[in-house]
C-alpha cells in the first residue's frame, strides 16, 4: 500500500530565508494514500502552513529558504518540480479570499478560466471546463460578476474552482473559512467534503476543527514544527485532550471525555466528533430530570457600572449606493461585555463605526453620554470609545510593536509618563512584551491582531469596540482575548464586541444583542439569546456547540457552561 | 474618466490592435507635420470618425477638460514669450501677443487633440483585455500584458482600502485636519498600512499565479481574442504606411 | 491507531544535518529579477503611485509624491522592475485618465532605473544617502521630462506649474530655461520626499516578503 502512496516526504528540515535560523519544518515525514482526508491542527507557529506550502512546492521554491529531506509528490521530485509542474497534481487555496485572485480578470468566469489559458488548453474546452467547475463549487450563477463583488465565502470557492479546472488529484487548503462568516464556512466545508466523497485526497488546515473533523480521516498534530500525533481524528483530539495541547478541543469530545472520567460511558468506545453523536452518549443518561433550579447559570459578573453609555436613538444609515444598512435601529449600552451577533450585512460594522462617530446617522442620533455623534470629529470622539477593526493590517505602519501601540494614546493628548504606563500595561494584557521592540508586520496574522487591539486598549478609552477579536487566534489566544475582556468589564469599561465566534460569546458576553437587517432582532443574557435557534437561524447564528448538544438531548432549559451541564446530567459522580 | 463603452459599431468590431496601431500611428505622425492646418485636417477627420462611429457625445466631455488648460497656458506661454513673436496680435497693456508664438500653440493643440481622440476612441471601443490579448497574440510578453490590466484593477481597489485604513487611523484619534506637519504625519500613517498590506497580498498572489501557469512556456489560449482578418491586416499596414510617408517628407 | 512523538525538552534532539542554513547572498542578475513576484509587485507599486498622488489631494499637501510606487519597487527588487512599474504607471494613466500623460512614461521608466540602480550600489543604506538618491533621481527626473515637455508640448504642462514656468519667463527667461527653472523650484522637494517614503515603506516591509534584491540593498 505505501508504495503507491501519493505523497512521501522524508524527513523534511525548512527555514524561511529571511531567518535561517529558526527552523520552522523539523524532522517531517508524511506519506498520504490516494483518496484521504488530512486534518492538520496544532497552535500557531507550529509549521502547519509551511507544511502545506511544501506540498505546493512553495517552499522550497517561491520560498527559496535551506531545505534538507526529500519528497515525492505524486511522481514529482520536490528538488526538480517547478511549482507550475506540480499545480498538475496540487491545486491550493489560500488563506485570504481575495488576494489569491490574480487581480487582472473582471469576470468570476475568466479568473476561473486564467490557468487554463496560460495552459494553452483550447478556447472551448476552457469554456466547458471552467462552467463545470464553477457549477461544482455552486457559483455557476455567479459567473458574470466581478470578482472584487463576491463575499469571502464565495470568493473561496471561486478559489477552488480556478484550481478544479485544472484537473489536480490533491487539494491543499490552508485555513480556508478562517476569514469567512460561519455561513460562508459552512459553505466551503461542504464543498470540500464533496470533494473528497468524489476521490481527491484532501489536506486541510484549520482552526475550526470542530466543523471540519467528522469529515476528515486522519488528524496531524504539529507543534514547534514537528508532527507530534497522528491517527485517526477521535484518537488524535482525545490524546491532544488529555496532554492539554494548545489546540481548541471541539464541545463534543470534551463533553465525552468528561463522560469517560466519570465513568458514564466506558473508557474503550471512541470519543463522539459530533453534536449528535454527543447527544446520543447524553440523552440515556438524563434520566427523569427535573427542570432547572431558576437562574443558577445566570453570568457571575455582569460587569461594573459602567461610566459612559452609548445610546442609539432610532438610527437609520443608507449608504450612497442607496443600500440601508441600518433601519431604525434602537439599543442603550451602558455595561458589561455586549456581543453584536448577525449574519455578514446584518448591520453589525455600521453600527461599530456608528459608534464613533467614522459615520452619521442618516436618522436619529448617537449619543455617547451627552456627545451627539454628528457634533463632534471622530479624533474628539475618540476620547471616548476606541475602536479596533478587524483587519489589523489596515491600521499597523509603526516600526516597533512599542510605538504602534503607543500611537493611539498619543494621538488623544496623554502626558508622555501615563502613555509609557498605559502602553506597558496593554503589552502585558496582550501578552506582547517579549515582542515590544519587533517590526509588527513581521508578525503572525495572529499577533498583528493582539498588535491592533492593544493600540485601542492603550488609548484607555471607557468604552471599546472590537470588531472580531478573536479572529485568527490559536486556543491560547482566544483565552487571553477573553481574560481581557473579562477584566476590562470588571474596570468598569464598556466592552462592545462584533463577532462571529458564539463559544466566545457564551464565555464572555453579559448581554447579546442579534442583529438582522438593520435591526435588533434579539436582545437578552447569552442563556436567553441561545434558547432561540429558531430566531437565530434567520440571521444564521448557530448557538454554541453545548447549547446544541443539550438540546439535542433533550435537556430542559440547558445551562451553557459545559461543568454545570454535566453536573445537572451527572449530579452524583465526583 | 474613460473606459470601455459596449456596442456594436464598425469600431466596436475592429481587432483591438488594429485600433491601437492607427491611434499611434496617427499620434506619431501630426508630430511631424510642420503646419496648423494639416494637423488641424487629421483632427477633423478624426473627429468625423468619432461622429459616423455614433461616438461623439461621449467624447467631448473628456477631451474638452483636458484640452483647455492646455489651451489656455499654450495662449500666454507661447503667445507672450515665444522667441519668434514679431507681429502684434493683441495688446493688453503691457503685454503682447504675437501671432507666431499663437500659430505655434494652434499647431500643439492640434496634435494634443489627435492623441487624445484617436487613444480615447480605442479606450472607449476596446476592453482592456481585447487589447493585451491581442498584443499577446503579436508577441508582446503576457506578463506585461499581466501587469497592465492588474495595474487597471488595483488602482480602484487601493484607494478603496485606503478608506478602510483611513477609518483605522481616525478610530485611534488620528487627526486629518490639522496643521501641515500633522497632515504630513497622517500622510506616512495612511500609505505605511496600505503599502505593506499590498506587499503581503502580493506574496500570496504571486504564489497562486506561479500554481496557475503564470511562468509556463509554449501557446497560450486567450478568450478575448479577436478575429484578425484581411481588413486588419491591411489597415495596421497602411498605418504603419502612413507614419513612414510622413516620417520620409519630413527628413525630405 | 494513533502514533506519537515525544514533544517540548523530550524533542530537543531533531536537528537538521550539517551545512543546513548556509545560503549565498548576491544581488541577482538583471534578468533574474524579472521574477513571478516581480511581476506581482509591479500593479501595486502602479497603485501606490496612484494612491500616493490622490492622498495628497485628499490631505491638501503641496507636493505630487506620486512616484514613491516607482522607487519603491526599484529599491526592493532592481531597477529593471523599477523601470517597468514606471512605465506601466503613466501607460494606466494614459488609458484610464489623461492621454497626454503617456510620453512621460519615459521619465518614469528612467526614475525606476535609477532608483534601481542607486539601490544596487548601496545609495539605499543610510538616510543621507537616501537624501543623494533623492536628488539624484530629481536630477533624472528633470532632464528626461524637460525636453519631452519642450517638444512634444510646447513647453506646457496643463496643470499649475504653468504659472510658475510663466513667471519665470516673464522675467526675462527663455521658455526652455522656464521649463528647466520650474522643475528645479518644484522637484528637489516632491522626490528627496518622495524617496525617503519609498525608502521608510521599504524598510518597513519584513524580510520574509522581501524579493531577494530588497534583503541585500537596504539596512538590516
Amino acid at each position: 500500500m505505501t508504495n503507491d502512496a501519493l505523497v512521501r516526504i522524508d524527513s523534511a528540515f525548512f527555514a524561511y530565508p529571511s531567518e535561517p535560523d529558526q527552523i520552522v519544518l523539523r524532522d517531517v515525514s508524511l506519506t498520504l494514500e490516494e483518496g484521504s482526508f488530512t486534518g492538520l491542527i496544532g497552535p500557531s507557529g507550529a509549521g502547519k502552513t509551511t507544511l502545506c506550502r511544501l506540498l505546493a512546492g512553495f517552499v522550497p521554491h517561491h520560498f527559496d529558504g535551506p531545505f534538507a529531506g526529500t519528497a515525492a509528490i505524486d511522481g514529482h521530485d520536490l528538488s526538480t518540480a517547478t511549482i507550475g509542474d506540480l499545480a498538475a497534481s496540487v491545486g491550493y487555496v489560500f488563506e485570504s479570499p481575495h488576494d489569491q485572485l490574480t487581480g487582472a480578470n473582471t469576470t468570476v468566469f475568466d479568473e476561473a478560466a486564467y490557468a487554463l489559458e496560460n495552459l494553452g488548453i483550447p478556447a472551448e474546452e476552457i469554456r466547458g471546463r471552467v462552467r463545470e467547475c464553477l457549477e461544482t463549487v455552486g457559483i455557476g450563477h455567479l459567473a458574470d460578476r466581478h470578482p472584487q463583488a463576491l463575499s469571502g465565502g464565495q470568493c473561496q470557492r471561486l478559489a477552488l474552482a480556478s484550481v478544479l479546472a485544472m484537473r489536480p488529484k490533491i487539494l491543499v487548503l490552508d485555513e480556508p473559512t478562517s476569514q469567512l462568516d460561519p455561513l460562508g464556512a459552512e459553505e466551503v466545508v461542504q464543498v470540500i467534503a464533496r470533494m473528497h466523497d468524489r476521490g481527491f485526497t484532501v489536506v486541510l488546515c484549520s482552526q475550526d476543527i470542530a466543523s471540519y473533523a467528522p469529515h476528515a480521516d486522519r488528524l496531524l498534530l504539529m507543534e514547534e514544527g514537528r508532527i507530534t500525533a497522528d491517527g485517526d481524528p477521535r484518537s488524535v483530539l482525545r490524546h491532544a485532550a488529555e496532554r492539554e495541547a494548545p489546540v481548541a478541543i471541539p464541545e463534543p469530545v470534551r463533553i465525552g471525555l468528561e463522560l469517560r472520567r466519570r465513568g458514564a460511558v466506558a473508557d474503550t468506545v471512541p470519543v463522539p466528533l459530533s453534536v449528535v453523536e454527543a447527544a446520543v452518549e447524553l440523552s440515556p443518561l438524563i434520566g427523569d430530570l427535573t427542570p432547572a433550579p431558576a437562574k443558577e447559570d445566570e453570568p457571575v459578573a455582569s460587569g461594573a457600572a459602567g461610566t459612559v453609555t452609548v445610546r442609539a436613538e432610532r438610527i437609520a444609515h443608507v449608504y450612497d449606493g442607496g443600500v440601508r444598512a441600518l433601519d431604525g435601529l434602537e439599543v442603550t449600552l451602558d455595561r458589561g461585555c455586549v456581543c453584536l451577533l448577525g449574519q455578514n450585512g446584518s448591520g453589525k460594522s455600521t453600527l461599530a463605526k456608528h459608534l464613533n462617530g467614522l459615520l452619521k446617522p442618516t436618522e436619529g442620533q448617537v449619543l455617547i453620554d451627552d456627545l451627539d455623534t454628528r457634533a463632534h470629529r471622530v479624533a474628539q470622539l475618540a476620547q471616548q470609545v476606541g475602536l479596533a477593526f478587524q483587519n489589523p493590517d489596515d491600521q499597523l505602519f509603526k516600526r516597533t510593536v512599542e510605538e504602534e501601540v503607543a500611537f493611539g494614546a498619543k494621538n488623544l493628548g496623554h502626558p508622555a509618563d501615563r502613555v509609557r504606563r498605559l502602553v506597558d500595561d496593554a503589552l502585558t494584557r496582550l501578552d506582547l512584551q517579549q515582542l515590544r521592540h519587533r517590526n509588527p508586520s513581521e508578525l503572525s496574522l495572529a499577533a498583528r491582531k493582539r498588535v491592533a487591539v492593544a493600540s485601542v486598549v492603550a488609548m484607555d478609552t471607557p468604552v471599546l469596540v472590537l470588531d472580531e477579536p478573536t479572529g485568527a487566534q490559536d486556543a491560547p489566544g482566544n483565552a487571553l482575548l477573553g481574560r481581557l475582556v473579562d477584566e476590562l468589564t470588571a474596570e468598569g469599561k464598556l466592552v462592545i464586541a462584533i463577532t462571529h465566534d458564539v463559544e466566545f460569546a457564551r464565555l464572555h458576553a453579559t448581554r447579546i444583542v442579534v442583529l438582522a437587517q438593520g435591526t435588533v432582532l434579539l436582545d437578552g443574557t447569552p442563556s436567553e439569546v441561545f434558547a432561540q435557534p429558531g430566531t437565530l437561524s434567520t440571521t444564521f447564528v448557530l448557538p454554541p456547540a453545548v447549547a446544541r448538544i443539550a438540546a439535542a438531548a433533550g435537556i430542559p432549559q440547558p445551562p451553557l457552561a459545559t461543568e454545570q451541564l454535566l453536573g445537572r446530567v451527572l449530579p452524583t459522580v465526583p | 474618466m474613460i473606459g470601455y463603452a459596449p456596442g456594436d459599431g464598425f469600431l466596436h468590431r475592429r481587432n483591438a490592435v488594429t485600433k491601437l496601431s492607427w491611434a499611434a500611428s496617427l499620434s506619431a505622425t501630426v508630430f511631424l507635420m510642420p503646419e496648423a492646418w494639416m494637423v488641424w485636417t487629421v483632427v477633423a477627420l478624426v473627429a468625423l470618425t468619432t461622429a459616423a462611429g455614433g461616438l461623439a457625445r461621449r467624447l467631448i466631455r473628456p477631451t474638452w477638460t483636458i484640452l483647455l488648460p492646455f489651451g489656455i497656458s499654450l495662449a500666454v506661454l507661447q503667445g507672450l514669450f515665444n522667441p519668434d513673436n514679431t507681429t502684434t496680435v493683441l495688446s493688453l497693456g503691457p503685454v503682447a501677443f504675437g501671432l507666431e508664438g499663437i500659430v505655434h500653440g494652434v499647431l500643439i493643440l492640434g496634435r494634443l487633440a489627435t492623441v487624445l481622440l484617436t487613444f480615447f476612441l480605442l479606450l472607449l471601443t476596446t476592453t482592456p483585455k481585447q487589447l493585451t490579448a491581442g498584443l499577446a497574440a503579436r508577441g508582446v510578453s503576457p506578463r506585461f500584458g499581466y501587469a497592465i490590466l492588474a495595474a487597471i484593477e488595483f488602482v480602484p481597489d487601493m484607494q478603496r482600502r485606503s478608506q478602510a485604513v483611513l477609518a483605522s487611523q481616525q478610530a485611534r484619534g488620528l487627526d486629518v485636519k490639522g496643521s501641515l506637519g500633522q497632515r504630513v504625519k497622517a500622510f506616512a500613517s495612511l500609505l505605511g498600512p496600505l503599502i505593506t498590506g499590498a506587499l503581503i497580498a502580493s506574496d500570496t498572489r504571486a504564489m497562486a499565479l506561479e500554481a496557475r501557469g503564470f511562468s509556463a512556456r509554449g501557446e497560450r489560449t486567450h478568450l478575448a481574442l479577436e478575429r484578425y482578418g484581411t481588413v486588419d491586416r491591411t489597415a495596421v499596414w497602411t498605418a504603419g504606411l502612413l507614419f513612414l510617408a510622413a516620417l520620409g517628407l519630413k527628413v525630405l | 491507531m494513533l502514533t506519537v512523538r515525544p514533544t517540548g525538552q523530550d524533542a530537543a534532539d531533531y536537528n537538521p544535518p550539517p551545512g543546513f542554513g548556509v545560503q549565498a547572498h548576491r544581488f541577482p542578475a538583471l534578468k533574474a529579477q524579472l521574477t513571478t513576484r516581480a511581476w506581482a509587485l509591479i500593479p501595486i507599486g502602479v497603485g501606490i503611485n496612484v494612491v500616493g498622488g490622490v492622498l495628497v489631494t485628499t490631505l491638501r499637501l503641496p507636493l505630487y509624491l506620486d512616484t514613491i510606487g516607482t522607487v519603491l519597487t526599484g529599491v526592493i527588487a532592481g531597477p529593471l522592475v523599477g523601470a517597468v512599474t514606471g512605465l506601466l504607471t503613466n501607460l494606466v494613466l494614459g488609458v484610464t485618465a489623461n492621454p497626454t500623460l503617456l510620453p512621460y512614461a519615459v521619465t518614469s521608466a528612467f526614475i525606476g532605473l535609477g532608483a534601481g540602480c542607486l539601490a544596487r550600489w548601496g545609495m539605499f543604506r543610510s538616510v543621507p544617502r537616501v537624501i543623494v538618491s533623492g536628488l539624484v533621481i530629481m536630477l533624472i527626473a528633470t532632464l528626461v521630462t524637460a525636453p519631452i515637455s519642450i517638444f512634444l508640448f510646447g513647453g506646457v504642462a496643463g496643470t499649475g506649474v504653468d504659472a510658475v514656468r510663466g513667471a519665470f519667463a516673464a522675467f526675462g527667461s527663455s521658455l526652455v530655461a522656464s521649463v528647466f527653472q520650474s522643475s528645479f523650484l518644484v522637484e528637489p522637494f516632491d522626490k528627496t520626499a518622495s524617496t525617503l517614503l519609498a525608502f521608510y515603506a521599504a524598510k518597513s516591509i519584513p524580510m520574509r516578503f522581501r524579493p531577494p534584491f530588497g534583503r541585500l540593498s537596504l539596512p538590516r
